[in-house]
């Protein structure tokens, strides 16, 4: 590298990956477009420009390979070209992205890049010639005379001369290429009158092939034991040369004529029926097309960068509530000090600009879910033209914004669902037909905010979980006893699908494999602490319901105390706040439970999570009504303290070995507060219906 | 000059807005004021920034480069260097911005591992420099889009009167089609063209100039035939000599180093001209940045051949014909208008014209004989 230091090529190199997915997602849209509507002018244009730009940025990264393939690739998908193949243009875009795809991965972690053989067959394809390997297309005579050769040879046959065309293979083991080449001269030139010769000079590499044009009275076969140096030649024919019908008048102008035809006669004999394309119909994927663009103004910052802002931000959220305990204790003390009055404006003011301050930041790494959605037009398709369905994609909320971080989380197990609900969920043509369904199926992703979550559901019309297969499944591998799977309700036992190790898929897939999925799925929403749920019925269809934080650093929270210990829950979950006398707790199927107006709800004692010890039971009890979904249970609580504004400290593993605390945060005095993770309260009440087992 | 140039860099690849501005970073008298990344907001900026002068993407959504050069060339009046894209599709869109008034291009960059970035790095930067200098082309040549009236004749069966060698390079894909443009289709001469152009490029330029000349041209092959009334372009990074033949004269195609830092070189091909035709040779060097072809006029002069300089006024970038004239190798100069009919004259069979005063001013181009000056618009 003469140029650019180092860390400024690497930093390029940065650039020039995360730009490049930008294209190969306009690349795959342009595609799917082009799929629905074959020919359309705007979609080829977005295609060109994505391959141009690739082509130029790979090329300027040093990406040889992927900088040519582009080239080739973009030299095809002229306006005219791609009209008359519409309909193979869309395979040739969704196949090159794969494959730069595959390239950019390969770059990324410093391999070989992949040959991208398939698409170079595409590009033949387009070109019409046949998918030879540049090398092997060498190796065929040509006999490409040029101007002058072909006045020469023209000559020769006027003076009634024997011409003929002579291709002579070189042995690849020949010693020397320069003397091997020499030594096929000298045989050509004791043979005749030498008219043309290609090469011209000795070559300093390899020749495989030389051509000749051949003036001479002897027989071809003469000419050819002649040739055929041993050791030097390996293999050579020896032909009468076309001959040009010629008047001695105007040879030239004959000459150029034989050359047009020649051209011409190329172009038909080239001609073939495609092989590709004709026995699949575009179907629409759904494509909206009118997708907003990204703003003109962008400005591209590390995510590291606003990570320390936020933390910082963070910081002066705990500093503000220092400040106003603070502020608040002066206040008790010098009640009558005009100071007081000046510090609480103060304060109020700081508290109003933090908050902007925070929301601020907030938007920084809040992105529209649009950017997760447009991947799965792309991946409904494929399923669907590998399975041979018809399945249509409808999306809806991809304006709802969602932190950068855990939309990057989500991306691969919401594929996953997606795929799933193409490959499984959907039935196939004729299963749906039989049912009185429409034959094309539809998945249905939609995303919407709910309170301080955000909820994208996944959702097809399919064929539905078999509930008494998961329940078996479910029993034979151990996940649950057959007593236990007694008292889940439908809704509870169609959960079960996503404890480790259960498929209920009978057939293995390519796409979907068996066995490794929705559980990894589960893992991933935990890591979010997000929850995921589902329902289903046979025969109508499959809803996923993934709900994640809308942000991971920080929430609005009500905090309460329980045994002396401080908790929290986000204020988003917190449906009511209730009390009840003891004598309204009732006990059902080992569970406390309590009525509140028509619901009959699990109470929940936080204090089982601690060491057991034995105290007295108020008469009067706070309940705090917690809901997430659907599902609601209520908290019994000691204190309540109030509303505050937690900044999330992520915990490690070690420090905390239950998944119903999803994290922790320092209150203004330094006190720590534990976050409780609601959703995972939630589904343990679900799974595990004894009261005491909490902990 | 005191002050930077200000360059506004418009490119719709994040990674080319960050390249470029870098690679030019390196040069003290240039100054990046901003990007853009289509040609909507390059415009505004235009507006904002009042660059000396603008880099251009011309593939890019939105607004693409050919119309907001239109605009540019209609409002502005800022000097354009395209960045271009090396295919056949960017070569087309290149020559059609030439041809709407960008003041010259340079290839993108292919190999940043490699030295290549440097040196289009330092290309640019110099194109730079001299568009700033030169402002925006003054004329745009507006060549009436004199479509073939009937399908060509299968080509030229004569030899021609004489071969005319053509040295060219900034400014020269418009003065050429002008040139060639004016010639009529029973042209006796044959030309051989070098404009400086990287491969690729010169297939679709000579295509181009074919569409809109009646002479025939065509991209040069080696052993293609000097024939009357054909223009043969050399193709880029190859160099062009002349050798000739038993049965006639022809064209060869040769590989050796760059000359002059071009390959194409125009001094490669005078010096073959002046070598093989000897007194019959004539050689023409038109508007161009550098000196390639500066000592082929030389050697074609004492050769006893004769020696056109295009006049500096009608030229974009003049040094080529400059140092042509300032070391005396210029036999006539003569403005680009009058270009075509001087060729017509000393091409003209009957008369194998020699002249041999020199007339070295621009000025005196006007009263050569028999020729009348015109302007075009």
């Amino acid at each position: 590298m003469t140029f650019l230091p180092d860390d400024r090529a690497s930093e390029l190199r940065e650039l020039f990956f995360e730009s490049s997915a930008e294209i190969l997602q306009a690349m795959n849209e342009s595609g799917l477009a082009l799929e629905a509507h074959p020919g359309d002018k705007e979609s080829l244009r977005n295609v060109r420009r994505a391959v141009h730009t690739l082509k130029g940025d790979s090329a300027a990264c040093g990406f040889r390979e992927l900088s040519e393939l582009a080239h080739a690739l973009e030299d095809v998908l002229t306006p005219e070209l791609a009209q008359e193949n519409a309909g193979l243009i869309p395979e040739v875009v969704l196949t090159a992205a794969d494959t730069f795809h595959e390239m950019l991965a390969a770059y990324r972690n410093h391999l070989q890049p992949p040959d991208g053989k398939a698409l170079y067959e595409h590009i033949q394809h387009l070109l019409r010639k046949p998918a030879a390997l540049p090398q092997e297309a060498a190796e065929r005579a040509r006999f490409d005379w040029s101007e002058y050769e072909r006045l020469m040879i023209a000559e020769a046959f006027r003076r009634g001369e024997s011409v003929y065309y002579l291709a002579m293979h070189l042995d690849p083991e020949a010693f020397l290429p320069a003397a091997a080449f020499e030594l096929a001269r000298k045989a050509l030139e004791s043979s005749g009158r030498i008219l043309a010769l290609h090469p011209e000079t000795a070559p300093v590499a390899h020749v495989g092939l030389v051509e000749a044009a051949l003036a001479s009275a002897k027989s071809p076969d003469w000419i050819r034991k002649r040739c055929q140096v041993p050791s030097v030649v390996a293999r050579i024919s020896v032909d009468q040369a076309p001959r040009p019908e010629s008047t001695p008048r105007d040879l030239l102008e004959i000459l150029l004529e034989s050359e047009a035809a020649a051209v011409s006669a190329g172009i038909k004999s080239g001609t073939q029926e495609s092989p590709l394309g004709s026995e699949e119909e575009p179907h629409d994927p759904g494509f909206p097309t009118n997708i907003p663009r990204s703003a003109e103004n962008t400005l591209r910052v590390d995510a590291g960068r606003i990570e320390v802002v936020m933390n910082l931000v963070g910081e002066l959220i705990i500093g503000k509530s220092m400040m106003l305990r603070t502020v608040n204790e002066f206040e008790r003390r010098y009640a009558k000090d005009p100071l007081r009055g000046k510090f609480s404006d103060a304060l109020a003011f700081q508290t109003r600009v933090l908050g902007e301050l925070q929301k601020s930041v907030m938007k920084i790494r809040m992105v529209p879910v649009e950017q997760l959605f447009r991947r799965f037009p792309r991946v409904v398709r494929d399923v669907a033209k590998l399975r041979n369905k018809e399945i249509g994609l409808e999306l809806a909320g991809q304006n709802t914004d969602l932190d950068k971080g855990i939309l990057d989380a989500l991306a691969e197990p919401l594929a996953h669902l997606v795929r799933n609900a193409a490959d499984h969920g959907i039935e196939s043509a004729t299963d749906r037909e039989a049912a009185g369904k429409p034959v094309r199926g539809t998945i249905r992703l939609n995303a919407y905010h709910e309170g301080n979550q955000v909820v994208i559901e996944v959702r097809d019309d399919g064929r539905g979980l078999n509930r008494e297969k998961i329940l078996q499944r479910a029993i034979q591998q151990g996940i649950v006893s057959a007593e236990e799977a007694y008292l889940l309700n439908e809704h509870e036992s169609l959960q079960l699908i996503f404890a480790a190790g259960l498929s209920t898929a009978d057939e293995v897939t390519e796409i979907s494999g068996r066995g490794v999925g929705l559980d990894v799925v589960r893992a991933a929403l935990d890591a979010l602490k997000g929850t995921i749920e589902l329902d289903s019925e046979r025969g109508k269809g499959t809803t996923f319901r993934l709900m994640v934080p809308l942000t991971l650093a920080s929430i609005q929270a009500l905090l309460f105390r329980v045994g002396g210990r401080l908790y929290a829950v986000p204020l988003a979950s917190v449906v009511e706040i209730t009390r009840i006398q003891s004598h309204e707790i009732h006990h059902l199927d080992d569970r406390e439970v309590f009525q509140l107006r028509e619901q009959v709800l699990t109470l929940v004692r936080l204090d089982r999570l601690g060491p057991k010890e034995k105290r007295e039971r108020a008469t009067r009890t706070f309940v705090v009504v917690i809901g997430a979904g659907s599902r609601r249970f209520g908290l019994a609580v000691d204190n309540l303290i109030g509303e505050e504004e937690l900044v999330i400290k992520a915990l490690e593993d070690r420090l905390i070995s239950t998944p119903m605390v999803s994290g922790a945060s320092i209150l203004g005095d330094g006190t720590v507060v534990l976050i409780l993770n609601v959703p995972a309260v939630i589904s343990h009440l679900s799974r595990i219906p004894a009261v005491g087992a909490i902990a | 000059m005191s002050e930077k140039l200000r360059v506004l860099v418009v490119d719709d690849s994040a990674l080319m807005r960050k390249l470029i501005p870098q690679v030019l970073g390196h040069d003290p008298m240039i100054e990046v004021v901003g990007t853009a990344m289509d040609g909507a907001i390059g415009l505004k900026k235009i507006e904002e920034l009042r660059p000396h002068v603008v880099t251009l993407d011309l593939e890019m959504p939105r607004m693409d480069g050919i119309e907001m050069l239109r605009q540019i060339t209609r409002k502005h009046r800022v000097p354009v260097i395209v960045v271009s894209a090396h295919t056949k599709h960017g070569a087309g869109l290149t020559l059609k911005a030439l041809a709407l008034g960008a003041f010259d291009f340079v290839t993108k960059p292919q190999d940043a591992a490699s030295g290549h970035i440097e040196q289009i790095g330092t290309q640019l930067a110099i194109k730079i420099k001299v568009a700033a200098a030169s402002g925006a082309p003054k004329m745009i040549i507006t060549v009436p889009s004199a479509k073939r009236k009937e399908p060509r004749r299968a080509g030229s069966t004569q030899w021609p009167s004489r071969v005319a060698a053509i040295g060219v390079s900034t400014g020269g894909p418009n003065a050429l089609q002008y040139l060639l443009s004016q010639l009529p289709e029973d042209f006796p001469g044959c030309l051989l063209v070098v404009q400086h152009m990287p491969e690729g490029f010169t297939e679709m330029f000579a295509k181009r100039l074919h569409e809109s000349s009646a002479i025939e041209v065509k991209e040069a092959q080696s052993g293609d035939l000097l024939l009357a009334g054909r223009a043969l372009i050399c193709p880029g990074n190859r160099h062009m000599r002349v050798r000739r033949m038993e049965h006639g004269d022809i064209a060869v195609l040769v590989d050796q180093p760059r000359v002059n830092g071009h390959r194409p070189s125009v001094d490669v091909l005078f010096q073959s001209v002046a070598q093989e035709f000897g007194n019959k040779s004539l050689a023409i060097i038109m508007t161009g940045m550098g000196d390639d072809g500066v000592v082929g006029m030389g050697a074609v002069k004492s050769a006893g051949g004769v020696t056109i300089a295009q006049s500096l006024e009608s030229c974009v970038v003049d040094s080529m014909p400059r140092h042509a004239m300032e070391r005396g190798f210029a036999g006539r100069v003569v403005s680009l208008s009058n270009l075509a009919n001087v060729l017509q004259s000393s091409c003209a069979p009957a008369q194998p014209a020699a002249e041999p005063e020199a007339i070295t001013s621009p000025a005196d181009a006007a009263a050569v004989p028999g020729v009348s000056r015109r302007r075009s618009s």
